[in-house]
């Protein structure tokens, strides 16, 4: 290993904080990917675990993830080819410091942190949604100079009181979307929509190397309440095959390769080896004969260190175990029956590529499976095998920094609530009993809980 | 179901009730942290105004804004002022007397906006030290105050420096001390401020991200880089040295904006108080232009405005401009391309001045001191440094006078750094013949100045 590779494995092993903080005393959230930074730079450093060799290509992964994105033709060839239609022009803008994204607050506000999943009635090829005829898969509301924006997107909100077991209230809303000023005519009454905000990144390699047969136990045990679960079967570009799906709100892709070359292609416009054709619908001449950045505008080196990237995001630790009340609350979050889907506890399988990443003892609080959440969360958009009501159990580790990292707490699919109560009581569906029980806890209790999820 | 039918209500609402929102387009190299920043402030504030945002670096924003394409551009936000001052040449910019007449017109001896207000500056960055107090600390080590400070060689390899040649923000840096002390004093503190430094390009870990990692002592580097990572947890202070360089980003209006009043909204924006203020966030950590906010209670800890400067003094932007390139190549033919032989040298003049210094030699120290300036001489003077027949040999952005260094050697950079090779490798010949150098003083660690 020659010097800079050592001076760079020091770094990164200082970066993932022996320099700032304590030595974990509580089972590692991310197993050894874990850091106890509790600064707004928790969810941004690399994994101890990473072998030295390959830190330069994390390193060239994070480059890729804030690079802002050129329009083609540029001097700086290996990072044009923006568009021509896209929604942002880098992945940091949707996933600040690796955080979430949220939504827009008024009308007029325009997307930011969220997407719009489209499609039509029916089965496209290999199982998935198809795609929209004149707007495709993705609503773009930007495009390069010379070619048609889609249009734009317009969020209101309809809200409603819930009234908890001790009287206190909370404002509940939920997003109306409307595709306003369509620039290619209206997209008929048949078109599906689906708000998507920008997830958190990090812990994406640990949950990669949870393998399939873990997964289809957890979803063939016994459960509580009537709680089901389900994996996703989706189709993977580069693998040529079906696989189970583990990534995206309704687990629509099933491995890192595929989620970052899709959004890469929906998001930013981008081509890569996976995804090889400029994501314009026929009806959208402009967007096909528009200059692009090569073919593919991502080299297979570029998306094999974003990928890396992903994988190597270390989980902040959890900061429950010096805080009675989140001990205390520990015990609500199984007593209510949360930890059914939310599972604090997995072990990683062998991931393929990466020894590091595999055997790891885990708390991501998440089953990786598809539940049935009831009507009040329903796109109605089908996507491979969830329906329009179901969604992938979200990861909960990490998530009692979000206010400290990305400034605003925006939980579930399309960024409604507000607060990690709120979170709670749009849950419906198979998670109905346990949002029942929080709802008629007493308030102390309730903050024990929420101050537990607060120390993931 | 969010069918069409309920949101062709909605998007009905919305056409009769207001206008789809015109559009600036603003072409920019900053980070997407400054860009959203903005964006988010603007366009909260200007619900009836988008702005669509075209990156590019500055190397690659000129030929856009000089192209067709360019004339579909309202407004151009960088730091780079060579670009500007050319648009401005080129007549491609409107002026906004206006909006320029509430900005200062100088900071520590820098012109900040265009004297005909064809572009403002619209925020400041100044150069200095990112320190890890801690670090310092365990060695024993003072924090540094002054550049001369770091040519100190206690702290030999404790220094990270940006190689100017790769990294965007240090010609800018090295130019102004140069104005400042001089082409031959200025070469020789940075000869020997890199003899203690690690030259650190982009690639890997952030220059700041290595000190709050407690990999190296102290970053030379760019104020916001290392005051964001301290608003968001990093264990460093930053230090202001004694002579300041100042890297104002600018706007201007382009003359054919096609949305000429949306410009002036988004660029009265940005010099308001409320994009000032924004400025100040943590992801972003830029100083404003304006003095007044530096006398707020929630002001930087350090004001500018208020810092000593010698009198007359100023910064020739115009002179300075021309000759970023030239710098970068002069630094990598007296620094990075010496490499080892570089190191040898400023060991061996130490060694040397310190066995004088014991001797109470002052003929020895004479000797030491000739060798070192002769050694230390540049391959170029301050005259021809700006001779354009020197950026024609140089080749490649050094003609336009970009900040970069040519990617591929040109036949004189070949030459200069084949020179001062000599010089060194003569240099070392001498004091050796001198005899106050020890045998084995090429394998001593280090040597006490």
């Amino acid at each position: 290993m020659n010097l800079v590779l050592r001076a760079v494995a020091a770094i990164a092993l200082l970066l993932c904080g022996l320099a700032h903080g304590r030595e974990p005393s509580v089972p590692a959230a991310g197993g050894s990917s874990t850091t106890t930074l509790e600064s707004r730079e928790a969810y941004s450093q690399p994994s101890q675990a990473l072998p030295p060799a390959l830190l330069a290509g994390f390193f060239a992964g994070r480059s890729l993830f804030r690079q802002v994105w050129i329009i083609a033709p540029a001097l700086d060839g290996e990072v044009d080819g923006l568009g021509p239609t896209f929604n942002r022009a880098s992945c940091l803008a949707c996933h600040l410091k690796n955080g979430r994204g949220g939504a827009p607050e008024s009308h007029e506000e325009p997307l930011r942190g969220m997407l719009v999943r489209l499609s039509v009635p029916g089965i496209g090829p290999h199982g998935g949604p198809v795609p929209h005829p004149v707007y495709g898969d993705q609503f773009n509301d930007a495009a390069i100079p010379g070619v048609q924006r889609e249009g734009r997107v317009a969020i209101d909100w309809i809200r409603h009181d819930e009234v908890l077991a001790d009287g206190t209230i909370v404002e509940l809303r939920r997003p109306v979307v409307s595709l306003a000023e369509p620039g290619f005519g209206p997209p008929g009454d048949d078109i599906l929509l689906s708000p998507r905000i920008g997830a958190p990144v990090f812990g994406l390699g640990l949950l990669e190397a949870v393998s399939e047969k873990t997964m289809r136990e957890l979803a063939a045990r016994a459960k509580p309440d009537g709680v089901r679960g389900r994996v996703n079967e989706v189709w993977d570009h580069s693998l040529g095959r079906t696989v189970i799906g583990r990534f995206g709100w309704k687990a629509n892709a099933g491995t890192l390769r595929q989620q970052i070359a899709s959004a890469l292609l929906g998001d930013l416009g981008i081509t890569s080896t996976v995804l090889e054709r400029e994501n314009c619908p026929p009806a959208q001449r402009a967007c096909a004969d528009a200059v692009n950045g090569g073919t593919p505008e991502l080299s297979e080196a570029q998306l094999q260190a974003m990928v890396l990237y992903h994988q190597a995001l270390s989980v902040p630790a959890a900061r429950t175990h010096d805080d009675p009340a989140a001990l205390r609350g520990e015990q609500v979050f199984h007593r209510a029956g949360c930890g059914s889907c939310h599972l604090p506890q997995l072990t990683t399988g062998t991931h393929e590529q990466h020894a590091w990443l595999s055997h790891q003892p885990i708390a991501p609080y998440s089953d990786l499976l598809l539940h049935d959440m009831g009507e009040g969360l329903a796109d109605d958009r089908p996507d491979y095998l969830a329906s329009g009501r179901e969604w992938r159990t979200p990861p909960l580790w990490g998530i009692g920094l979000t206010a400290l990292i990305s400034e605003r707490e925006s939980y579930l699919h399309d960024g409604r609530a507000r607060s990690l109560i709120e979170a709670i009581l749009w849950h419906g569906g198979e998670a109905q009993a346990a949002r029942e029980r929080v709802r008629a806890l007493p308030a102390a209790e309730r903050e024990d809980l929420l101050r537990f999820l607060r120390s993931l | 179901m969010m069918r069409w039918l309920g949101a062709l209500v909605l998007s009905c609402i919305c056409t009769f009730g207001a206008h789809a929102a015109q559009r600036v387009v603003v072409v920019t190299s900053y980070a997407q942290e400054v860009i959203s920043r903005m964006e988010a402030e603007f366009t909260r504030a200007n619900t009836d105004l988008a702005l669509d945002v075209i990156w590019r670096m500055p190397r690659d924003a000129m030929p856009y804004l000089e192209s067709e394409a360019g004339k579909t551009v309202d407004v151009y936000w960088a730091a780079s002022g060579r670009n500007f001052a050319d648009l401005a040449e080129q007549g491609l910019f409107a002026a906004q007397p206006d909006l320029a007449a509430a900005l200062p017109a100088t900071l520590a001896g820098f012109e900040l906006s265009d004297q005909k207000a064809r572009y403002m500056a619209s925020e400041v960055a100044l150069y200095g030290f990112a320190i890890n107090p801690e670090y310092l600390a365990r060695r024993g080590l003072p924090e540094p105050a002054s550049w001369r400070d770091l040519a100190d060689s206690r702290y030999r390899g404790h220094l990270l420096f940006p190689l100017p040649s790769r990294v965007g923000f240090a010609p800018l840096m090295i130019e102004a001390l140069l104005q400042r002390m001089g082409w031959t004093g200025g070469w020789a503190l940075l000869s020997e401020i890199a003899s203690n430094a690690r030259l650190w390009s982009p690639g890997g870990a952030f220059i700041t991200e290595e000190v709050a990692a407690a990999s190296k002592g102290v970053a030379v580097t760019i104020d916001f880089f290392a005051a964001s990572a301290i608003a968001n947890g990093a264990p460093m202070r930053f230090v202001y040295p004694d002579v300041l360089a100042v890297s104002p980003g600018h706007v201007g209006i382009l003359r054919n904006a096609p949305n000429a009043q949306g410009a002036r909204r988004f660029v009265a924006f940005l010099l308001s108080e409320a994009g000032q203020r924004a400025l100040l966030h943590p992801d972003v950590r830029k100083l404003p232009v304006h003095p007044d906010l530096f006398k707020e209670a929630d002001a930087p800890a350090f004001d500018p405005y208020a810092a000593p400067l010698p009198a007359g003094w100023r910064y020739d932007a115009r002179r300075g401009a021309v000759r970023l390139a030239v710098d970068s190549a002069v630094f990598d033919a007296l620094i990075t391309a010496q490499g080892a032989a570089h190191a040898r040298l400023w060991q061996a003049l130490r060694a040397a001045r310190s066995a004088a210094l014991a001797r109470g030699d002052a003929a020895a120290l004479s000797l030491v001191a000739r060798v070192q300036a002769s050694a230390l001489r540049p391959p170029i003077d301050e005259a021809q440094s700006h001779s354009p027949e020197i950026r024609e040999g140089l080749g490649g952005r050094a003609v336009r006078g970009g900040t970069e260094a040519p990617p591929e050697a040109s036949a004189l950079s070949t030459q200069w750094q084949s020179a001062i090779a000599r010089q060194y490798a003569d240099a070392v010949a001498r004091l050796e013949a001198s005899g106050l150098l020890a045998e084995d003083w090429s394998s001593q660690a280090g040597v006490k100045q």
